[in-house]
């Protein structure tokens, strides 16, 4: 492979920042001085701005599509019993879409539910460090 | 704030509040990368729905290997393609009724680019796209598309190419 093959396929993620510094540098320092390697770049760096056209002001999602997918998930129950306050209370629902725990039942204590009747893990395993 | 994997961890547990902020988080993503793909805005919100059903249900699945983001795409790859052969084979249900397209999606495209766009194969939009407008490294483009490094930078080529020919 040519030097400029390699250079050539590194250019749509020089434009786009995602190389590393010493390929980063391999690239600006080539196209310094090829020029036809300068025109494929001039290519990459329209194209991109070309998609940015073609995907801006895109519309956002609409809040349909939630009510749909918690529907399908099974969030939403049959029936519901909710006493209390926003504080202290107690909850009770029915969902015939969760086969393993249809019935789950919670305690609300200071503004937060603990889950009292129904399955709540899946599996017990490690949760992965966070990141942030 | 919890990172992605860790949120998907959570999901992985039945933990709804996770998965409506890996929801919020990840929606516009999954349906811009859709409607790149499927080119309309009612089968793009299919795409997505069915894709945050399979990360609802797979989350427990998730080992991370690779990115949540990643993961996520791939999963909505797969469903759009699915609608895609479905479509070709004339299997789809018809589309909903109540669904209105939104003018603004229509209009605020800029057209020639779009008809230019429609040209190319779905191997070429997707690339494309996951490149220039989701910034991805190669190698979450790759992990995202199921291929090789290798044909993730031959396809940008000859999209880029093919592009270029369609505008200029």
């Amino acid at each position: 492979m040519t030097e400029c093959e390699r250079i050539l396929e590194m250019l749509p993620w020089y434009v786009t920042g995602k190389l590393g510094r010493a390929d980063f540098a391999l690239v600006s320092a080539h196209v310094q001085t090829c020029e036809a390697c300068r025109r494929e770049l001039a290519e990459v760096v329209w194209v991109r701005h070309t998609m940015g056209a073609e995907t801006r002001d895109l519309p956002v999602v609409r809040d349909e599509v939630w009510k749909k997918v918690s529907s399908r998930a099974g969030f939403r129950d049959l029936a519901r019993v909710d006493i209390g306050s926003m504080l202290v209370g107690f909850r009770l629902g029915v969902n015939a879409r969760r086969p393993r725990s249809p019935v789950r039942a919670s305690l609300r204590v200071m503004g937060r539910n603990v889950r009292i009747v129904g399955a709540e893990r899946r599996k017990e395993c490690e949760a992965p460090k966070d990141k942030t | 704030m919890k990172s992605d994997e860790a949120l998907l961890w959570s999901v992985g547990q039945a933990d709804r509040a996770a998965f409506r902020e890996l929801y919020d988080r990840h929606a516009d993503r999954v349906y811009r990368f859709a409607l790149s793909l499927v080119r309309n805005g009612h089968l793009a919100e299919e795409v997505l729905q069915e894709t945050m059903l399979a990360v609802w249900k797979q989350a427990e699945k998730f080992r991370g290997s690779s990115k949540a983001t990643t993961w996520i795409l791939g999963i909505a790859r797969n469903q759009a393609h699915g609608l895609l052969r479905r479509e070709k084979k004339g299997e789809r249900l018809p589309e909903d009724p109540t669904h209105e397209p939104d003018p603004a999606e229509v209009a605020e495209i800029d057209v020639r680019v779009k008809q230019a766009l429609e040209h190319l194969s779905p191997e070429h939009q997707e690339a494309l796209h996951l490149v220039f407008y989701e910034e991805m490294s190669l190698a979450d483009a790759a992990a995202v598309l199921g291929v090789p490094e290798g044909t993730v930078k031959s396809r940008l080529y000859y999209a880029r190419k093919a592009l270029a020919k369609e505008l200029l």
